[in-house]
């Protein structure tokens, strides 16, 4: 029987902002488990300080989910097909 | 080299968790403050679970850990310096150190009793320790 798994507000990898502390964003590097009151998902977070960065492990409570940067486009050169290679070079 | 994994992520794990608690019992504004003091440098994020870095880890804790004031704990600990040097020749290819136990099936079983033990005494240990500080049970 398949089980439901548990919603998992960030994951590895997501940029988020920290409640409270207005310029402090951060990526999420490690998901600790539930070891917050209550069971709470705690996450460690690397703060980009320079010139050394700063991990912090924080609560899901005290996280907000930042939108993915923009990617840039692709180039339009990209699309055109690969020269083929001759033998003999 | 798992099984000092295993011994170092749960002792990180009730490094976070006893912090987390801690930080969630000040205003909202200085939690975060909190939280980067126990987070910051911590011996084991990168460190071996020695029984030094054990201790000044949670020494932020306001205790002075002692794992050896217990009896039964000498021979854990002792166990787990064993444990650690064997990790350390296998991380990093070392050569065998002279006098060191031999790496066999009862060493590993020793060597795991002593991490049970270890874990044990520890969990109790900061058990006692917060609710005193915290006046209730901290979990």
């Amino acid at each position: 029987m398949a089980t439901k798994k548990a919603s998992r507000p960030f994951q590895v990898g997501d940029r988020v902002k920290i409640l409270g502390f207005v310029g402090w964003r951060g990526r999420i590097v490690e998901e600790r488990g539930r070891l917050g009151p209550g069971g709470m998902l705690v996450y460690r977070v690397r703060i980009p300080h320079k010139p050394k960065p700063t991990y912090i492990e924080l609560c899901e409570d005290q996280l907000v989910a930042l939108p993915a940067p923009c990617k840039v486009p692709p180039s339009p050169v990209a699309d055109r097909p690969a020269p083929s290679k001759q033998e003999g070079e | 080299m798992l099984l000092s994994a295993h011994f170092q992520g749960f002792c990180r794990d009730l490094c976070t968790e006893a912090a987390q608690l801690i930080a969630s019992r000040v205003r909202p504004t200085l939690r975060l403050l909190i939280q980067q003091q126990f987070t910051a440098h911590r011996k084991l994020d990168h460190g071996n679970p020695t029984h030094d870095h054990l201790k000044e880890d949670f020494k932020r804790f306001g205790l002075a850990l002692d794992l050896a004031a217990d009896p039964a704990n000498v021979p854990r600990l002792q166990a787990l310096t064993a444990l650690n040097r064997w990790r350390n020749v296998a991380a990093h290819h070392g050569t065998i150190p002279a006098g060191a136990p031999p790496l066999d099936l009862p060493s590993l079983r020793t060597w795991w009793n002593a991490c049970d033990g270890l874990a044990t005494s520890l969990d109790a240990i900061l058990y006692n320790h917060l609710r005193r500080v915290l006046r209730r049970a901290p979990w």
